[in-house]
């Protein structure tokens, strides 16, 4: 019995110094420069009765003190040979008014997503991977309740940066999923902030991205180093010249 | 084609024919260039299904959920099932009255089929009015159809390659929706234009103008028929780069016209690949 006591007390002691070993990495990502004007969705009649205001791209959606959105942000170097059980918990791309939401997602490999049409017509989910292992796929959300919970984790095996999901009914919808095998990752808000919590100490390399900033390029990466206490990285991102 | 031909051609006095060819030549045109509309507007996979329409029969999809990239592949598809009928229709009149039992047959096998299909399949109602409905009208078809004399057999046979190259084709545009194949999009599109001509070509040798063709006497001392085979070869090679092209949303990767990127000949390097590539992004993605 005192053999066990003893047993317990250092698989506890053990399991608080790693969770004490852990720490969460925030910070902020700001837009450098003046990015191009949205532009207007050019919403046929049937959608337009579902949103009467004239929704936008969404390529640059700056917050407060410059704050950029929908950054996706991942620990890109550090976690190699490290392997992680994806979560249970459902992420959900919903399609509202005719528009992806969010527009920006991050899901771990063997996540569910959830497939969502909430309008009352009829769109299509096309997604079109680039990374080897993961498959193209295209079905139908008919009717207004319409869900789907497998044709993603069936498709997508591997992690990818960024995959893009579009419906071909209506051609300005667009979304896309930042793909990991490993759960340290976030997606800016409308202010720039991110948090990517518990990550495990050890030294990394965090990267952000963004669509438009970055495009084919991979993304502005620095090093940090996780102990135990909170470490902040922020990065200012730059509007690319016209080319 | 004379030249390349080289047989004898029989005079056909069937007029009717003459003109149902041009028409139907004339109708596949216009299917081309509907689905070069489907390519343009990106609308090829907004279907995502085949050969129903989002779980209804093709032709009975509602007209009130034609929207968006929705109209343009359905029209697409249903122009393609016009353009099917009007080549069966005119493969079996250039075999002339010896279709007749052809379409007693097949209609009789049809209507049966339908039935079965009803039977054994009730909640497929539509099908099986759709395969019982085309097997009457061909059945009563089989009464009144022309009791012209078949044409040459080299013409019903360009009709029966005719026949099967739109079965293909309609094959090829389903399995390019089912398997998301880049290929099969650009394979689909080349042979659009092949059977264009193919038609154009069967209207063509009906004509009197081609009629009176006199037929070739001398040996080609000049080797045309080698120059117009390479000058065919090549652009059937310009077809297949069009189609690639437009498969690979890859029309306006050059903006700028005649030079490319404001030279004769474009930086190929990687990184100017790269910057191309991220221009050709869609403008609201």
């Amino acid at each position: 019995m005192k053999k066990f006591a003893l047993l317990l007390s250092v698989v506890v002691l053990a399991g608080s110094l790693q969770l004490s070993l852990a720490g969460d990495v925030t910070g902020k990502i700001t837009l450098k420069g003046t990015p191009p004007p949205p532009i207007d969705l050019p919403y046929d009649d049937t959608c337009s009765k579902l949103h009467p205001t004239i929704l936008t791209t969404r390529f640059y959606v700056v917050g407060k003190d410059n704050g950029l959105a929908n950054v996706f942000v991942y620990i890109s170097k550090g976690l190699e040979g490290k392997k992680f059980a994806a979560p249970t918990e459902v992420v959900e791309l919903d399609q509202v008014t005719c528009n992806y939401n969010p527009y920006v997602f991050g899901v771990m490999v063997g996540q569910p997503l959830r497939i969502k049409n909430s309008d009352p017509l009829m769109h299509n989910i096309h997604a079109l991977p680039k990374v080897d292992g993961n498959a193209e796929f295209n079905f139908a959300e008919p009717s207004q309740g319409d869900i789907n919970d497998t044709k993603w984790v069936e498709s997508i095996k591997a992690p990818e940066v960024m995959l893009k999901l579009k419906c071909d009914v209506h051609q300005w919808m667009f979304a896309y999923a930042g793909v990991q095998d490993h759960p340290y990752f976030a997606v800016s808000d409308a202010d720039g902030n991110f948090k990517i919590a518990n990550v495990p100490a050890g030294s990394y390399t965090l990267t952000a991205y963004h669509l438009k900033v970055h495009g084919a390029k991979p993304g502005e990466s620095k090093d940090i180093t996780v102990a135990d206490s909170p470490v902040t990285a922020n990065f200012t991102l730059e509007v690319p010249a016209p080319q | 084609m004379a030249l390349l031909l080289n047989v004898s051609l029989t005079q056909t006095n069937n007029n009717w024919l003459k003109r149902y060819a041009v028409f139907t030549a004339l109708a596949t045109f216009v299917l081309v260039c509907v689905g070069g509309l489907v390519t343009s507007h990106g609308a090829g996979l907004a279907v995502p299904d085949w050969p129903n329409t989002y779980g209804y029969n093709l032709f009975f999809f509602p007209i009130s959920k034609w929207i968006g990239g929705v109209f343009f592949e359905h029209i697409h598809r249903l122009d393609a099932s016009l353009v099917g009928l009007l080549t069966t229709i005119l493969a079996l009149w250039l075999f002339g009255y010896k279709s007749r039992p052809l379409l007693r047959w097949a209609g009789g096998i049809f209507m049966a089929a339908g039935a079965v299909f009803c039977m054994v399949f009730p909640a497929h109602a539509a099908e099986s009015l759709l395969l019982s409905g085309v097997g009457l009208a061909a059945f009563v078809a089989a009464f009144f159809w022309p009791r012209c004399e078949p044409a040459p057999k080299w013409l019903r046979v360009l009709g029966v390659t005719a026949f099967a190259t739109v079965v293909m084709q309609g094959v090829l545009g389903g399995l390019r929706v089912t398997e998301l194949k880049d290929q099969l999009g650009i394979f689909h599109a080349t042979l659009a234009q092949l059977f264009f001509l193919l038609l154009c070509a069967i209207a063509l040798f009906q004509t009197d103008f081609w009629q009176r063709l006199p037929v070739q006497a001398e040996a080609d001392r000049h080797h045309f028929r080698l120059f117009f085979s390479v000058i065919t070869g090549l652009i059937l090679v310009q077809l297949i780069l069009g189609a690639t092209m437009r498969h690979q949303h890859a029309g306006l990767a050059i903006p700028d016209f005649p030079a490319a990127y404001g030279k004769l000949w474009p930086d190929t390097g990687a990184a100017a690949i790269a910057r191309y590539n991220q221009n050709r992004q869609e403008v609201l993605a």
